[in-house]
C-alpha cells in the first residue's frame, strides 16, 4: 500500500491535477462498467440485472451516437486534422502511401515537340519587369508608363506583349484595378487589419512594409554571378562527404528536409524543359543552357494555414507559405553546401529559375489539376512549392496517378467558381508547350487578384484552391474518401463524392468573391475568431 | 481542445469501448425478451445498421466542427433518412 501511495504521488508530480482525477474516474468508470456487464452476464436470470442492462443498453446506445458526434466534432474543428500545421513533425504530414500509385511517367502527356519555357512566358516575370521599370527600386524616375505602349517596353516581353495584345490589355486593366483597390483599401483596413499585419509578418522575410522587395539581404539571399560560382559558395570540404548509397543520399535529404518544416518532400531528375529560357538569376537576360550541376531537384510543399485558407480571398495570403519555403529552402541550401555538394534555392514569391508545378508531379508530389497547380493526396490544392537543385547522387522518386486528371475532368468547381472565368471548363486539357495539361489564363487570373480587397499591399485570391473537393483537411471524413478514390478503377467513388460535394456544399457564387458593387466580399468560409478584427480591438464594425 | 488532450483521448477511448461492450449485453436481453431468433448474420445487420447510425452523425459533426453551416445538416438530414428506412427493413426482418 505505501508503494501505491508513493506512486500515485509520483503521478501527481507529472500530470496536472485536472489529469489525475480524470484518470481516476476513468479508472472508476473501467472497472464499474465491467463489473456490471459481466456480473449482468454471468447472472442473467436475475430479472434486476436483466432490467439493468437492458437500460443500460438503450441508454448505452444513446451515449455511443453522443460520443462519436462528439468525437466527430472534435475531429472536424481540432488542429490535428491541419496538414503541415498540426503538432507533428518529421514527415508525418506526408502520410499518403505512394507505392502502389508509382508510374514510370508522368500522367502529363507528351502531345508534340516539347520546348523549354521562355521567361518572358511566365506572368510574374512580365510583372516584375514591368513594376521595375515603372517604379525603380533605386528610387529614379520612371523609364516606362502604361501611356507609352507596349512599343516602349524592352525584350523580351516588348516583342510579347505585340504579339499577345489581349494578354497586354488584360494587364493594364489589372493595374488599374489595383490602384482602385489600393484607393479603395481604407474603407477595409480596420476589418481586414489582422490578416493584413499577418500578411506582413509572412512577408517580411523579402518585403518591406509597402510591398517592395527587400533591399536588405534575402534570406535565402538572391543570386549574383554565375551559377558555377554562386551555387558552389560556401562549399568548404577539399570533396564532398560521400553517401553510403543513393538510397542513403536521397532518404536522408528527405528526412533533413521533412526536419527543417517541410511537409511534403520528394526528389527528381531535373527535366531541362521546365527550366526557363531567356534569363537566369544572378546573370540577367540571355540564352543559357541549364547549369550542369543542376541534376536532382529537392521539390519540397507546405500549406497555408488552414483556418485562413478556407476564408480566401480576403482573409487569406499565400505569404504564410511563401515565408516557410523560403525558410525551408535556405536553411537546405546551407545544409547541402556544408556536405561539399553545389546548390541553389528555387523560391517565391517568383524567384525561380523553373517552373515548379511540373518539376513537382515529377518528383511523385501529386499531380497538375485543372487551376493548373498542384494537387496532393494530402493537401489537396493547399500547396505552395519551392525546390532546391543540387547534384548530389540520389535515388529518385517516381510520378504518381492518383487519379486526378479523370477527378479533374468530372468536376470543374474551381473553373465554375473562379470570378473572372480564368480556368478552362473543357473536358480536355489542351496543349502547353508540347505538353497535354490544363493551363489558366494567367491575366485573368492576375485581375481577380487585383480586384479583391486582399491587403493595402499584396494581392492575391486563392479561391480555386479553397474550393478544390481535394482540398479539405486531415480528418476521417476527408482522408478516407481520398485513400479510397485512388483505389477505385470505375471512377464510382469520385462521382458519388462530387454529387455530394455539389448537394451538400454551398459556394458562394463566383461573381461574389469580388468586392462591390460587383459582388459581396464573400469568403468560402466564415472567417475564424483570431482573424476578425472586432473580436480583439476597440474598432467600430461597419461591415 | 479537452478531447484532443494527452491524457483525456485515450480516456474518452475507453470509455466509448465500454458503452459499446454495455450496448451488445444490453441488446442481447433485448433479443431474448422480445423473443427474436437472432442468427449471426442478422446481429452483423443490426451491428452494420448502428454503424450507419454512427457514421450520420459523426459525418455531420465533423462538417459542424469545420465550420459547413449547411453542409453539416444536409448530410444529416440525407443519411439520416436512408438510415431510418433501412431501419424499418431491418426491424421488419429481425421479428
Amino acid at each position: 500500500m505505501p508503494n501505491l501511495i508513493k506512486k500515485w504521488i509520483r503521478l501527481k508530480r507529472r500530470y496536472t491535477v485536472r489529469g489525475k482525477y480524470l484518470m481516476a474516474v476513468g479508472i472508476v468508470l473501467f472497472v464499474g462498467f465491467f463489473m456490471l456487464v459481466f456480473r449482468g452476464v454471468a447472472f442473467a436470470d436475475d430479472e434486476t440485472y436483466r432490467s439493468i442492462l437492458k437500460i443500460g443498453g438503450l441508454v448505452g446506445a444513446l451515449l455511443g451516437i453522443v460520443g462519436i458526434a462528439v468525437a466527430g466534432y472534435v475531429a472536424g474543428k481540432h488542429y490535428d486534422s491541419h496538414t503541415g500545421w498540426e503538432r507533428y513533425t518529421h514527415g508525418a504530414g506526408m502520410f499518403f502511401n505512394r507505392k502502389s500509385f508509382h508510374k514510370d511517367k508522368p500522367t502529363y502527356e507528351v502531345a508534340e515537340k516539347t520546348r523549354r519555357v521562355n521567361w518572358e512566358e511566365s506572368i510574374f516575370n512580365r510583372l516584375q519587369m514591368m513594376m521595375g521599370l515603372m517604379m525603380p527600386p533605386d528610387g529614379s524616375e520612371p523609364k516606362w508608363a502604361p501611356d507609352k505602349g507596349p512599343e516602349a517596353l524592352p525584350e523580351p516581353i516588348r516583342t510579347f506583349f505585340l504579339e499577345n495584345r489581349d494578354k497586354y490589355d488584360l494587364t493594364l486593366e489589372a493595374f488599374s484595378l489595383a490602384q482602385k483597390q489600393h484607393e479603395e483599401w481604407p474603407k477595409y483596413a480596420d476589418r481586414y487589419a489582422i490578416i493584413d499585419a499577418w500578411t506582413n509578418a509572412m512577408g517580411g522575410s523579402f518585403e518591406t512594409w509597402d510591398g517592395k522587395l527587400n533591399p536588405d539581404p534575402l534570406y535565402p539571399p538572391e543570386p549574383v554571378g554565375p551559377p558555377e560560382e554562386w551555387d558552389f559558395r560556401g562549399i568548404h570540404r577539399d570533396k564532398p562527404l560521400p553517401f553510403k548509397s543513393t538510397t542513403h543520399a536521397s532518404a536522408f535529404i528527405k528526412k533533413i528536409t521533412h526536419t527543417f518544416g517541410a511537409t511534403l518532400v520528394g526528389i527528381t531528375k531535373l527535366n531541362p524543359d521546365w527550366c526557363y529560357q531567356g534569363s537566369l538569376r544572378g546573370v540577367g537576360k540571355g540564352n543559357y543552357e541549364v547549369p550542369s550541376h543542376w541534376k536532382y531537384a529537392v521539390v519540397f510543399a507546405v500549406p497555408h494555414e488552414w483556418d485562413m485558407f478556407y476564408v480566401n480571398p480576403t482573409y487569406g495570403t499565400s505569404y504564410d507559405a511563401y515565408s516557410y519555403l523560403r525558410v525551408i529552402a535556405a536553411r537546405l541550401e546551407v545544409f547541402i553546401h556544408e556536405l561539399g555538394h553545389p546548390a541553389r534555392s528555387h523560391v517565391p514569391p517568383f524567384l525561380y529559375d523553373i517552373m515548379m508545378p511540373p518539376v513537382a508531379v515529377d518528383a511523385g508530389l501529386g499531380e497538375q489539376g485543372r487551376m493548373g497547380l498542384l494537387v496532393t493526396p494530402e493537401l489537396g490544392g493547399n500547396a505552395r512549392l519551392a525546390c532546391v537543385t543540387t547534384n548530389i547522387p540520389m535515388e529518385v522518386d517516381k510520378p504518381i496517378d492518383i487519379g486526378i486528371q479523370e477527378f479533374c475532368r468530372k468536376c470543374k468547381i474551381c473553373a465554375e467558381r473562379c470570378p473572372t472565368g480564368a480556368i478552362s471548363r473543357r473536358k480536355e486539357p489542351g496543349v502547353v508547350y508540347g505538353y497535354k495539361r490544363w493551363k489558366i489564363r494567367d491575366e485573368l487570373c492576375y485581375k481577380t487578384w487585383t480586384s479583391v480587397a486582399a491587403s493595402k499591399v499584396s494581392h492575391g485570391c486563392r479561391i480555386c484552391l479553397a474550393v478544390c473537393p481535394y482540398s479539405r483537411k486531415n480528418n476521417w471524413l476527408h482522408t478516407f474518401p481520398r485513400t479510397i478514390d485512388p483505389r477505385d478503377p470505375t471512377g464510382i467513388v469520385s462521382s458519388t463524392l462530387l454529387w455530394m460535394q455539389n448537394a451538400f456544399f454551398t459556394y458562394p457564387k463566383a461573381r461574389d468573391f469580388l468586392p462591390p458593387p460587383t459582388g459581396k466580399n464573400a469568403t468560402y468560409h466564415e472567417p475564424p475568431d483570431w482573424l476578425r478584427t472586432e473580436k480583439w480591438f476597440d474598432v467600430r464594425k461597419t461591415w | 481542445m479537452v478531447l484532443y488532450s494527452t491524457i483525456l483521448r485515450p480516456l474518452f477511448w475507453i470509455a466509448m469501448g465500454l458503452i459499446y461492450t454495455l450496448i451488445i449485453a444490453g441488446a442481447r436481453v433485448w433479443a431474448q425478451d422480445l423473443g427474436l431468433q437472432m442468427t449471426w448474420w442478422k446481429w452483423l445487420l443490426v451491428a452494420i445498421w448502428y454503424c450507419l447510425l454512427s457514421y450520420s452523425f459523426a459525418g455531420a459533426f465533423t462538417l459542424l466542427g469545420e465550420k459547413e453551416p449547411l453542409a453539416w445538416y444536409r448530410f444529416l438530414g440525407f443519411h439520416l433518412i436512408i438510415t431510418v428506412l433501412l431501419g424499418i427493413g431491418l426491424w421488419l426482418l429481425v421479428l
